[in-house]
């Protein structure tokens, strides 16, 4: 029995010691690898589908750019003019530029692939009328005065590739660009190598080699952050940041960004017809509260549709939306809403009740949808809250099932609202925005001014009079802006965050 | 055949197994092969068992325990599951709270309560249709024999084939979350095997004599099935039953933790686990609460099941 | 060998059925449902926010989602019964390039957790085979019950708290080192030991009390040399067949273990293909995942006819 004892002692042993040998090695840290983990997956080569991730490593370049202050400045483009007609804008380009195939950026080149751009429905905006070449200058025609043109030129659906990007039927078949980074290696939709492509021309990035890694859920980023697996980890939850930092593996960074949580309405409905009724909603809504309890930054409480970062955007001079509900209770009194038995509020037969329809992919929107249920409630609002996949707002706008909407809506996909203004204000049925909004022909009016007018003055005016009309009218009840964050290791340094979403400018960044 | 195999191994005290059993032993041809987690439960808890001295004693004070906190929990609190106080949220627990508050200040205790009975209660509803639907098929398979028996056996399969959560995630993605979508999911792969164990007790049963006598004696189909037949082949599927409750837990809570499960802002474990999972560090007592309710639940279920499957349960077996 | 060959016919008759039905059912659910199908597409393709009416309507054109359902399903079984599953409507990649990359990565970690779980259950249920009631068995029969009771999320949120959030040993989501893959294997590996353990333990138990074993002990030999002798064979068949079965109880692991840490395999493809409404990947995960399936029982019923030679005589009598 001696040989028993020894055998069970071992096998004892074994079960332990065994699953620890069958560890692979842990991963040795070779030549620095800059580490970036963000959201979004790399599902395509289409430039309209993923051209964001592109511009936002450096991988690909517009012929116009976008620095973090707001100015434009130029990309491939190193000056640009427009001629007396104010129709036709020249575009000079650099010299000396090159693709990362080693074939230089010619007219020729950059005007082909802005056509390809112009075909898909991203630039549909543009009043183009042709893209065309003048020696070696770009020159781009439009059909009407079009003053925003070379803000819509950011828009990442209109990187320049190399011809031979291009298959036969016109469609990218691989990333030939001419940022400061090259694409090396592309893993799955999760995964891409970049290395710094020796090329450049304009600087030389002190970080050679970066790796980005697509991470969609919110969570796991922040998991990622506090174990410290990264360098850099886009797109964190606010509620986040403290486990972050107390981790002490990597600290975070925000920015207040021009991208805004707010309610929009299909105005069409009784409910919500009336101005007042809007103004009651607005002033029932606890933005503090929301901001400070629920997103975690106070600063984020927002009472017009800009943040201050917006510097032509956001007007001073707005006052604020106060916190009230007995205010708000009053004016729906007068505005004709009687409580009922329930404590809801009833007009002409129509219940003072709607659809919240709310987002899944961004987790602070249930939770505030909920806390705005519950301070509608106390004005005798009836709110029922439907939580959806992110296409659900176009769809139910769409299929004319929207009722209200809480998202969360950039206005900066090119460094100009008035692109995202227009289509979420200014049409009967918007995609994101509102629907049936009786003020959408005064909106048009001030857009199609603002479009035409080459005089500063005359737009910050014209900027001045549509913020005043949104505010006014409340087509849209804004709650809170975004704080964009971003986690940092103690590897790196000059890390910039971009409030226009553009760029990571990690060519501007170095090992400390 | 397989299932032959598996027979025997869950059967570890038998002297001389590989030649003893018959594929028509009514005992164990409910135990083929079958390639889902539950099933897998089902065979090694039930009959390969762990043999715990607990006995019905343990697993019936857990199972009180949550069936208590479902009936009980939501008149001891005076707080709504849903209501939220954004100005008393990630609060600790304290007398009005007593397992704190959670990230929109809704008291957990509450919402643990509530979702006590809506777990439950679908679990038990899942169980209960699959049973039905199980039992009403694999009796009719065994008294009808010939074509029906095929088609309704070679369905039982083909469900069997489906990767079980799979097809609650596809139910649930498909028809987009709630109560209806996720009974329907958990259902569909629990009743093959009630209705294979069902078909073949019901088998082994109208050979016994005093069935095969009532039959000849002109007794209508409707009647032998159900006296003579129904009552055998409930004794043997209460196991099976109490295993499947365990099962439907999980997986409830598995799709409310992936989100595919009930909405919020419906009070459910699973969805409470991945609502404060961003806030562990902060709500431990919060998120605790939830991950032990299910575990109770779980074990009680399979307790209890491993429980019944023994008649002399709290005798320490030889082995 | 004419049963195994019997078998293997109606196995694979079943396996193509369970595949043909699994697909024909995900084409159904997914037509189905509620919601226009070439929005959920091109909101996939450039980003829910920059979704427009026009991006909808060239892909419902391209993608041909303007034809009846029939015409769709038809066309797309015509396709399969060429080998091809199509394009995915998001990424325009192969579908079975998709399979191909994701189904590798949960084969990788399939097969991993399934070689921890026996790493850990081997050693420990021969240990509690040896003295059943004792000590050990007591106390790993308690742990085995617990596992089995909690859902593998909560085992995962476990390790990851611990190991990648506490005490930062290991990284919480990914897949690109052997230290990434630590925790997911581990997670699925933990819900299989649980339940093996204690089938090993059995299959000890009861070799060490068969007659064989009596006779070898009264022949003089040891009880451990008598085990390595006479036991190992015949308790390694009932485990052998176990642990076949277990590689499906993985398909159930792998989605939420997948989707937890960020692990690209088949699961996370399946539900983000769910939610994207991109027919083809679902349909044709469906169908390999079905065919996957009939595969490993019919392997495990060959196994089983290969290892003990008395089934095959009567399966053939």
């Amino acid at each position: 029995m001696t040989s028993w004892g020894l055998t069970r002692r071992l096998l004892l042993a074994g079960a332990f010691i065994l699953p620890l040998a069958a560890m692979p090695s842990l991963a040795q840290q070779g030549e620095p690898v800059l580490r970036v983990v963000a959201p979004w997956e790399y599902t395509s080569n289409d430039p309209a589908d993923i051209g964001y991730i592109l511009t936002r490593l450096g991988v690909a370049e517009t012929l116009v750019q976008v620095e973090p202050e707001g100015q434009l400045v130029g990309g491939i483009a190193e000056s640009w003019s427009v001629s007396e007609d104010k129709l036709s804008w020249r575009f000079k380009l650099r010299a000396g530029l090159s693709f990362h195939d080693g074939s230089p950026v010619t007219a020729q080149a950059v005007a082909a692939s802005l056509k390809q751009s112009f075909i898909g429905e991203s630039l549909s905006a543009v009043p183009l009328d042709s893209v065309s070449l003048d020696g070696a200058d770009v020159v781009i025609r439009t059909k009407a005065p079009f003053s925003v043109l070379p803000a819509f030129l950011c828009d990442y659906a209109s990187i320049v590739l190399a011809p031979s990007a291009y298959g036969a039927d016109g469609k990218v078949i691989k990333i030939v660009a001419t940022g400061p980074y090259k694409l090396a290696a592309i893993d799955g939709k999760t995964t891409l190598e970049l290395d710094r492509f020796e090329g450049y021309a304009r600087t030389r990035p002190a970080i050679a080699r970066l790796r980005y890694t697509a991470v969609v859920n919110g969570d796991t980023r922040a998991n990622i952050a506090i174990a410290g697996d990264a360098d850099l980890v886009y797109t964190l939850s606010p509620t986040a940041t403290p486990r972050i930092n107390a981790a002490g593996q990597m600290k975070v960074e925000s920015l207040t960004i021009p991208r805004i949580r707010a309610l929009f309405f299909d105005s069409g409905l009784p409910q919500f017809s009336d101005l007042r009724v809007r103004r009651a909603i607005a002033m029932a809504v606890d933005r503090d509260g929301i901001a400070k309890a629920i997103l975690r930054h106070p600063d984020s409480s927002a009472s017009q549709l800009l943040p201050p970062i917006m510097t032509g955007w956001h007007r001073q001079g707005l006052p604020a939306i106060p916190h009230d509900p007995a205010a708000a209770r009053k004016l729906l009194d007068e505005a004709g809403w009687v409580a009922a038995g329930d404590g809801i509020r009833v007009k002409d037969g129509v219940r003072l009740a709607a659809k919240l329809l709310t987002l899944v992919n961004r987790p602070e929107l249930p939770v505030m949808a909920s806390a705005i249920q519950a301070q509608l409630r106390g004005i005798g609002m009836d709110v029922a809250i439907e939580v959806g996949p992110g296409n659900s707002v176009p769809a139910a706008i769409k299929d004319g099932t929207m009722q209200f909407t809480l998202v969360s809506r950039t206005y900066v996909n090119v460094p100009e609202p008035i692109a995202t203004i227009i289509p979420d204000f200014a049409r009967e049925r918007s995609v994101w925005g509102t629907v049936r909004w009786d003020g959408r022909d005064q909106v048009k009016a001030l857009t199609d001014a603002y479009l035409a007018s080459f005089d500063d003055a005359r737009k910050d005016e014209l900027r001045g009079q549509i913020i005043a009309l949104l505010h006014d009218q409340m087509p849209a009840v804004p709650v809170s802006w975004t704080e964009h964050s971003v986690a940092v290791s103690g590897r790196i340094k000059n890390v910039a965050i971009d409030p226009y979403e553009m760029r990571y400018l990690v060519e501007r960044m170095a090992w400390k | 055949m397989s299932g032959q195999a598996l027979s025997e191994l869950t059967k570890p005290h038998s002297e001389e197994p590989r030649s003893s059993v018959s594929q028509d032993d009514p005992e164990r041809a409910g135990v083929t092969f079958e390639t889902h987690s539950f099933r897998m439960l089902a065979r090694v808890r039930a009959e390969g068992g762990y043999r715990l001295k607990a006995g019905l004693a343990l697993p019936l004070v857990l199972l009180a325990v949550v069936a208590g906190l479902a009936m009980f929990g939501p008149l001891l609190s005076p707080h709504d599951p849903t209501m939220q106080d954004l100005l008393h949220a990630l609060e600790g627990p304290s007398l009005a709270h007593p397992l704190g508050t959670d990230h929109v200040g809704r008291d957990v205790f509450a919402r643990l309560a509530h979702g006590a009975g809506r777990s439950l209660g679908i679990a038990l509803a899942c169980v209960g249709a699959a049973t039905g639907v199980g039992l009403g098929l694999g009796l009719i398979a065994a008294y009808a024999g010939r074509w029906s028996d095929m088609a309704i056996m070679r369905l039982a399969d083909l469900m069997l084939a489906f990767p079980g959560i799979l097809l609650a995630l596809l139910i649930s993605g498909f028809l987009g979350g709630g109560v209806l979508p996720m009974l329907i999911g958990i259902k569909l792969t629990l009743w093959p095997q009630f209705a294979r164990m069902a078909r073949a007790i019901a088998q082994g049963e109208l050979k016994e004599p005093h069935v095969e006598a009532a039959r000849l004696a002109g007794f209508p189909a409707r009647t032998l099935l159900i006296r003579h037949v129904l009552p055998a082949v409930l004794r043997q599927t209460t196991t099976l039953a109490t295993l499947g409750l365990g099962a439907a837990i999980m997986s409830i809570s598995a799709l409310g933790f992936l989100g595919l499960g009930l909405q919020p802002p419906t009070p459910e474990w699973g969805a409470m686990i991945g609502e404060l999972l961003p806030y562990i560090s902060e709500a431990p007592v919060q998120m605790a609460a939830p991950c032990l309710a299910i575990f109770i639940s779980v074990l009680g279920a399979t307790l209890l099941g491993q429980a019944l499957s023994e008649p002399d349960s709290g005798k320490e077996t030889a082995g | 060998m004419r049963p195994a060959l019997a078998l293997l016919g109606a196995r694979a008759a079943q396996a193509a059925l369970t595949a043909w039905l699994l697909a024909t059912l995900c084409f159904a659910f997914m037509h189905a449902l509620p919601g226009d199908m070439a929005l959920r597409v091109a909101a996939a393709r450039v980003g829910d926010e920059r979704v427009t009416v026009e991006t909808t309507e060239r892909i419902r054109r391209e993608e041909g989602l303007d034809r009846p359902l029939a015409v769709q399903y038809a066309a797309w079984l015509g396709r399969v019964a060429t080998g091809d599953l199509g394009q995915s409507l998001v990424s325009r990649q192969p579908v079975r390039q998709e399979i191909a990359y994701h189904g590798r990565f949960t084969l990788g970690l399939g097969a991993l957790g399934w070689l921890v779980s026996y790493l850990i259950a081997l050693p420990l249920g021969i240990a509690c085979g040896f003295a059943p009631g004792g000590w050990l068995d007591r106390v790993t029969t308690g742990i085995a019950v617990a596992l089995a009771s909690l859902p593998s999320f909560l085992v995962g949120i476990g390790l990851i708290s611990v190991f990648a959030l506490s005490l930062r040993w290991l990284p919480p989501a990914g897949y690109r080192t052997g230290a990434h893959m630590v925790l997911p294997a581990l997670t699925l590996a933990l819900g299989l030991a649980a339940f093996s353990v204690r089938v090993i333990r059995n299959a000890v138990v009861e070799v060490r009390g068969a007659f064989y074993m009596t006779f070898a002990r009264i022949r003089g030999r040891s009880a451990a040399s008598a085990f390595r002798h006479h036991g190992v064979r015949n308790a390694a068949i009932p485990v052998a067949t176990f642990a076949a079965l277990q590689f499906a109880y993985m398909v159930d692991g792998f989605v939420v273990v997948e989707m937890l840490f960020n692990y690209p395999g088949l699961g996370e493809l399946l539900v983000k293909a769910l939610l994207a409404r991109d027919v083809p990947v679902v349909m044709g995960a469906g169908l390999v995942i079905g065919l996957v399936y009939a595969g490993v029982n019919l392997l495990a019923d060959l196994a089983c006819l290969a290892l003990d030679p008395r089934q095959a005589a009567r399966a053939a009598a």
